[in-house]
């Protein structure tokens, strides 16, 4: 008799715990969570101008003449010297930053050139007296909370935080420079100059 | 056990000799009914109950999702993107619902919540509700935050069942409110900043909602 009412009860109390378990205000929180996403895309609020390539995310732009020459993107058109041999000359170069990395991003720029070099006839290889060195001077770094800029030689490092769009804020800029040389051969002179971005 | 037997037996029968005499001494007709926990109330779809009030106390703590058949439950639900259907929370994609920041993707703009009242309390009850979203959206480097904001409750006007008053970001119910079902009551929305001016990434973020009840 006390077994059968021992049973009983245990049955009865197993059916209660089911009955509970199923009741769909047991659940254990009063609080809830709900969950959003979203991404933005690389690029997405960056404009870059018309034409423009970028090396890395920096746009190089060149200014030959005074201070008050506007200042342009390099192109595959060339910039013409008209006074070479005569005096000194000097272009100078500067970067500009085009972005909305979702990381930080950082790079290494370094500019160099073989510096002026005359076009022989027949194929020959210009002698040292046919050219004319071109030295990277006067980096400078734009004050700027966007950017860390580090000047090296010939170059520098840069290191963008995570930020919104910069649409062509100016990192650095650099003077590409060349002595007068009276002695040079008559002739016609090419150069180029090298923008290299490396990153990591 | 055969004196408890017989003991029961004349109680029994004292008993109904009792009820007996009252009936034949008496012409009034005495009535008495009890309405039932949750009688007239249905658990109404595309909603997470956070609120529960009025339970019997059994279980965990009183007025907790842990107390056992509560007669008075609060629900929230986010709507869909055209802000008419109602979901409820746990139904929302693992993923998370997916956001447009720039204001020129597809996805919410903004989330809007819903908070509905099912019930037939006998007891006035006070729900004091906190929504946030404290670290807004953060990207996968948890270098950029786009902040969230939660708006208080507003109240459904002119649609507000007697009984119920929002004020803040609490809902009152009062003694003897009649039995709803689901009877919307409050909306809230999660809002943000929609710009262009954001870095690139992808982005996450959690409103948690907590709900008081007392």
């Amino acid at each position: 008799m006390m077994r059968k009412l021992a049973l009983t009860s245990l049955l009865t109390l197993m059916a209660i715990a089911v009955v509970f378990a199923a009741d769909p205000t047991n659940k254990v929180s009063d609080a809830a969570n709900l969950k959003l996403n979203a991404s933005i895309e690389k690029g997405q609020g960056v404009t870059i101008p018309e034409g423009v390539t970028l090396v890395g995310n920096l746009a190089i732009q060149y200014r030959y003449g005074d201070e008050e020459t506007p200042w342009e993107y390099v192109s595959t058109e060339n910039l013409e010297i008209t006074d070479l041999g005569e005096r000194a000359g000097r272009v100078q170069l500067r970067c500009l930053y085009y972005g909305n990395e979702p990381e930080s991003y950082s790079c290494i720029v370094s500019f160099a050139s073989d510096g002026w070099a005359r076009t022989m006839e027949d194929g020959k290889e210009p002698t040292d007296a046919d050219k004319l060195a071109i030295i990277f001077e006067d980096a400078e770094s734009t004050s700027s909370k966007k950017f860390e800029v580090d000047i090296k030689n010939s170059g520098f490092t840069l290191n963008v935080p995570v930020s919104a769009p910069i649409n062509g804020d100016v990192v650095a800029t650099i003077n590409a420079s060349w002595a007068d040389a009276p002695d040079l051969p008559a002739g016609e002179y090419t150069a180029d100059i090298i923008a290299a971005v490396t990153t990591p | 056990m055969r004196k408890v037997l017989l003991f029961t037996l004349i109680v029994l029968i004292a008993i109904t000799f009792a009820f007996a005499g009252t009936a034949q001494s008496s012409n009034d007709v005495k009535l008495k009914s009890t309405v039932k926990d949750n009688s007239g109330v249905e658990t109404p779809q595309g909603g997470t109950a956070i609120g529960f009030v009025e339970g019997d106390g059994e279980g965990e703590e009183e007025g907790t999702s842990g107390d056992k058949n509560p007669k008075g439950i609060l629900y929230i639900s986010y709507m869909d993107e055209s802000e008419t259907a109602f979901n409820a929370l746990e139904d929302a994609p693992v993923s998370g619902l997916i956001c447009d920041l720039t204001g020129n993707d597809t996805g919410y703009d903004r989330v809007k919540f819903v908070f509905r009242f099912a019930g037939n309390v006998s007891r006035a009850h006070e729900y004091v509700l906190t929504i946030s979203c404290a670290d807004g959206f953060k990207s996968a480097n948890s270098e950029n935050v786009i902040p969230v904001t939660i708006s208080g409750l507003s109240d459904v006007g002119s649609s507000l069942p007697a009984g119920i008053t929002v004020n803040g970001n609490t809902i009152n119910i009062a003694a003897g409110t009649k039995a709803l079902q689901a009877a919307t009551v409050a909306s809230s929305y999660a809002t943000w900043t929609q710009s262009e001016e954001y870095a690139a990434g992808d982005y996450t973020a959690t409103i948690t909602v907590a709900c008081s009840a007392k």
